[in-house]
């Protein structure tokens, strides 16, 4: 007997080879081995992790994997309420459990930036600011700047040189902190290294049938650096400030989800490396590029000689594990000295010198601001989010809109399946597994994405290597969920730096190696735009 | 919200597997009749977002003019006595429509990050104390830490530490706090107009965030009127949540004294009254009636609050559920220890939160309050959002 759900989509994707073959546009389905057969009818995205209850509100992207029980829940519990915690300054007396936020910082709470374990987004006084009118990042941002000063692309992965990691900015670090504690700039209470302000520039794009699209994006201007106070870009020439150099790169983050973590950490590095064509050799246009990254844990823990990992987290595939992502965070992000990031991000410089001299108390607790406990259970809950049910897969339009996606190319770098391997389990501080996570192992999933770096063109080139990434090169993110992005946070955009405010403006953004997918998109008529952006919805 | 909630919400909508079929837009010749219960959460979700979130919003928004307005003319009138007074007021009454707004803490309060920008807690005093010696004003206040600024700075300045009383004197407060008060009130003032205006003019060029909740539908915030419905539902068990396991359990701890670190309102001995609006949030969601009173309401489901959408599957549990609320708010007025339940005006307090942590008789009563307040959070997640799965929405 056949399914009656089965019969309806054998009758549903009739009509869709009909409507496409009606449509034109021209498009063949690329020659990547990939059918939409794969993933039309997936609905649990994440394997046995996911949450299919069907909620589709503000906790979308805030519930545990659904294979959880006992301790492993308990502990996700426990990192569930570790996330939510508000840094203060330290030492506080009364308060020594949450104490350690800063020196410098960028935010006081993991929920702050990954709003609802979703993405983040700017404030309301920027996005509602006049065009062209600077707003200053305050408290609450979930934006920030990456900064380096090398090196630049001819450089050639060692471990000498940590594979091409970013080169800190003298007397700064790589990542310009906007918020301080008060006291590390007696001139500028609770401003950080400088002040950031952002605007807006908008451009308009037409599609083929003449409807426009007005794309805007975020520019970023640095005032104010602690080494000379208020000055801003163009007050001298040359600047005074080593922030204000020619030489300083810098690159946009916004706050991404984070659920599913777990599941993209658990598949196996051989089937990443088999969809890496780095050179194109097939010449099909998409290369498809690993990020080997140098492996803090393995360096600094293992003192493995040659610490390399391949790249899995974050928008330019820069860091190897989620630990390594967490960890780095609560030293980075927010100045919470923990047991792989012992030391401040601005130890050394003067900055953090000074501060030290009149305020000798806050001397980062040799890497114990925040226990190794908490570290575990924040990186298990991060782990072990649960990856949303896909809703609606009868709805025609979503159906031709999965058609869609496959024959503009969209599956060349958004691969939609994987089924995972082993976790490597949460590292302990001396390098062991501390925490095994079996609920994400052997897990057929669909993230839509092959893990690997692209480059993206020049709309969004940050120009900003990191490791192996030139300054056009992302990683292609993951797309479940990303139907839910705005239900959970209404002021989410899209991108590294969140500048499409919708999901047709993220395609529009894309160039280089996705020019071609964007394009089909671009001159697709209005009802198959919808119908691919449904199914975007869907996910 | 604490994850024992959301997780509680998630495996009883998990059960209810009907929902998501029903949202699938499946089913053919064999699928047998929809047992559900047709409900069109039109007239219910139009009055919570106008008369209960939106109008709260706007309420505290006049409550923030009324209390800059009264720190202004603490400072023009020479601080005096009666005007210390009218500002501490001002400082409970603005209280009330905030923590009556807490069990629909989502949209724009939530996005905008209102929340941490007003009611930040625990306060840092040492760098409150260290940062008000710069002079700051509303944009310094605007561009520093959470911890202190929002209504607990302003608290503190007006009441005192609130250890051995809550009554602080005009005489007291010195010229670098007024000055600073009146920078923490605009700051306080800017977030409430700016939460309200999200709900009745626009939020982010999408227009009123009303209108967004009030017009469910695909492609939109919000899917359906299941989905909004369920956003409702869970935010009211998510402040149920807050107040019995974190707002009085943190401060409670395991034995006697007690934290009174974690005690929020403890400056002007005015947890009680938190609690109680708290839980009136929930009430007033469920009933569809702003500031509900038990005493003197009668419950019907053509107020249109939540009751309505209960009271259609199953009186019984809808009468319940409001019992539960009842219940919740008569427990926590016990706590200030004189034996007095007869009203849910908790003002006047016998004896604080604060000290009710420390002896025996307190804690015993604190701990029937959690209790009380858990049933709800209980019977909201098992018994009543399941219903959402077994509903045929209109829209």
């Amino acid at each position: 007997m056949n399914n009656p759900i089965n019969l309806i989509s054998t009758i549903i994707l009739g009509s869709i080879t009909l409507a496409c073959t009606g449509c034109g546009g021209g498009s063949n389905p690329p020659d990547n081995g990939i059918k939409v057969s794969d993933y039309i009818d997936a609905v649990n995205l994440g394997g046995e992790t996911t949450e299919f209850s069907g909620l589709t509100n503000r906790i979308s992207f805030d519930l545990p994997a659904t294979n959880l029980t006992g301790a492993a829940l308990d502990m996700h519990i426990r990192g569930d309420g570790e996330f939510e915690r508000q840094f203060t300054k330290a030492p506080s007396v009364q308060h020594p459990d949450i104490d350690g936020v800063g020196p410098v910082f960028n935010n006081n709470a993991c929920l702050e930036c990954h709003n609802r374990d979703g993405r983040g987004n700017y404030s309301f006084q920027a996005l509602t600011a006049p065009q062209d009118e600077w707003t200053k990042l305050g408290a609450n941002e979930a934006v920030f700047l990456r900064i380096s000063v090398g090196p630049d692309e001819t450089c050639v992965p060692d471990a000498g040189n940590c594979y091409c990691a970013p080169k800190d900015v003298p007397g700064f670090s790589s990542q310009l902190f906007h918020r301080g504690v008060l006291g590390v700039r007696p001139d500028s209470p609770f401003t950080g290294q400088a002040d950031v302000y952002v605007k807006f520039e908008e451009e308009e794009i037409s599609y083929a049938d003449g409807e426009k699209v007005t794309l805007r994006k975020p520019v970023f201007e640095i005032r104010n650096p602690y080494d000379h106070p208020s000055e801003k870009p163009g007050d001298n020439t040359p600047p005074i400030s080593r922030l204000l150099q020619q030489d300083v790169m810098t690159s946009t983050r916004m706050g991404m989800p984070v659920f599913g973590l777990g599941l993209l950490e658990a598949i196996k590095e051989e089937d990443i490396l088999a969809l890496a064509d780095p050179d194109d050799s097939d010449g099909d246009g998409i290369s498809g590029k690993p990020n080997w990254v140098c492996d803090p844990v393995k360096k600094n823990i293992l003192s493995d000689p040659d610490p390399k990992s391949l790249g899995r987290f974050g928008w330019k595939a820069n860091t190897p594990t989620v630990a390594v992502q967490g960890a780095g965070a609560y030293r980075g992000d927010m100045g919470v000295t923990n047991y792989f990031f012992p030391d401040e991000s601005i130890v050394g410089t003067v900055l953090h010198d000074t501060y030290l001299a009149t305020n000798p108390e806050d001397n980062g607790q040799n890497g114990a601001e925040v226990s190794a406990t908490v570290v575990q259970d924040v990186m298990f809950y991060t782990n072990t989010l649960a990856v949303p049910a896909r809703r609606n897969i009868n709805d025609p339009a979503v159906r031709k809109g999965a058609e869609l996606f496959h024959s503009a190319g969209c599956t060349s770098c958004h691969t939609p399946s994987f089924t995972t391997g082993s976790h490597p389990g949460i590292p302990a501080p001396d390098g062991t597994v501390a925490v095994t996570i079996p609920e994400v192992e052997n897990q057929k999933i669909f993230p839509f994405t092959d893990m690997l770096l692209h480059d993206m063109g020049d709309g969004l080139a940050d120009n900003r290597p990191d490791f192996s990434a030139n300054g056009k090169e992302w990683k292609t993110r993951p797309l479940w969920g990303i139907g839910l992005t705005q239900t959970v946070n209404p002021l989410a955009g899209f991108l590294h730096d969140s500048r499409a405010g919708t999901l047709e403006e993220a395609i529009l953004w894309h160039g280089g190696e996705a020019e071609v997918a964007k394009e089909a998109f671009r001159t697709m008529v209005k009802a198959d735009r919808e119908a691919l952006v449904a199914f975007l919805k869907s996910l | 919200m604490k994850k024992h909630s959301k997780l509680l919400i998630a495996s009883t909508l998990a059960a209810s597997t009907l929902f998501i079929s029903a949202c699938g837009g499946g089913g053919g010749g064999g699928t047998p009749p929809s047992t559900n219960v047709s409900y069109d959460a039109k007239a219910t979700i139009d009055n919570v977002a106008d008369n209960i979130i939106t109008k709260t919003y706007t309420d505290l928004d006049t409550a923030a003019a009324a209390l800059l307005a009264a720190v202004q003319a603490l400072q023009a009138g020479g601080a005096t006595e009666p005007e210390m007074d009218t500002a501490q007021a001002a400082w409970i009454a603005a209280r009330v429509p905030w923590e009556s707004s807490e069990g629909f803490l989502f949209g724009p309060v939530d996005s905008l990050g209102i929340d941490p920008a007003i009611d930040s807690w625990p306060l840092n005093t040492a760098d409150l104390v260290a940062f008000m010696a710069s002079n700051p004003d509303q944009t310094a206040i605007e561009a520093a830490s959470d911890d202190v600024r929002g209504f607990h700075a302003i608290e503190w300045l007006l009441f005192g530490d609130g250890v051995a009383d809550n009554e602080k004197t005009a005489a007291e407060l010195t010229p670098g706090e007024m000055g600073y008060l009146i920078a923490l009130a605009q700051a306080f003032k800017a977030q409430t107009g700016l939460l309200a205006s999200s709900w009745t003019t626009d939020f982010n060029g999408a227009g009123p965030y009303a209108t967004i909740l009030k017009t469910p539908g695909a492609g939109q915030t919000f899917a359906s009127q299941g989905a909004v419905m369920e956003e409702l539902i869970a935010a009211m068990s998510g402040i149920a949540d807050e107040v019995a396991n974190a707002k009085i359990a943190e401060p409670l701890g395991t034995a006697a004294p007690g934290d009174t670190s974690k005690v929020e309102s403890q400056y002007s001995w005015n947890s009680l009254t938190d609690f109680h609006n708290n839980i009136q949030s929930i009430m007033n969601v469920y009933t569809g009636k702003q500031g509900y009173d038990w005493q003197t309401d009668t419950i019907s489901s053509g107020l249109n609050g939540v009751y309505a959408f209960v009271e259609k599957h199953d009186p019984a549990l809808a009468l319940r559920v409001l019992t539960e609320i009842t219940d919740a708010q008569k427990a926590i007025a016990l706590v200030k220890g004189d034996g007095i339940d007869t009203t849910t005006d908790i003002t006047g307090t016998a004896k604080p939160f604060r000290e009710q942590i420390k002896d025996a008789a307190g804690r015993a009563l604190i701990q029937t309050a959690i209790d009380a307040v858990n049933t709800i959070m209980t019977t909201l997640n098992d018994d009543v959002i399941p219903l959402i799965g077994k509903t045929d929405f209109a829209g």
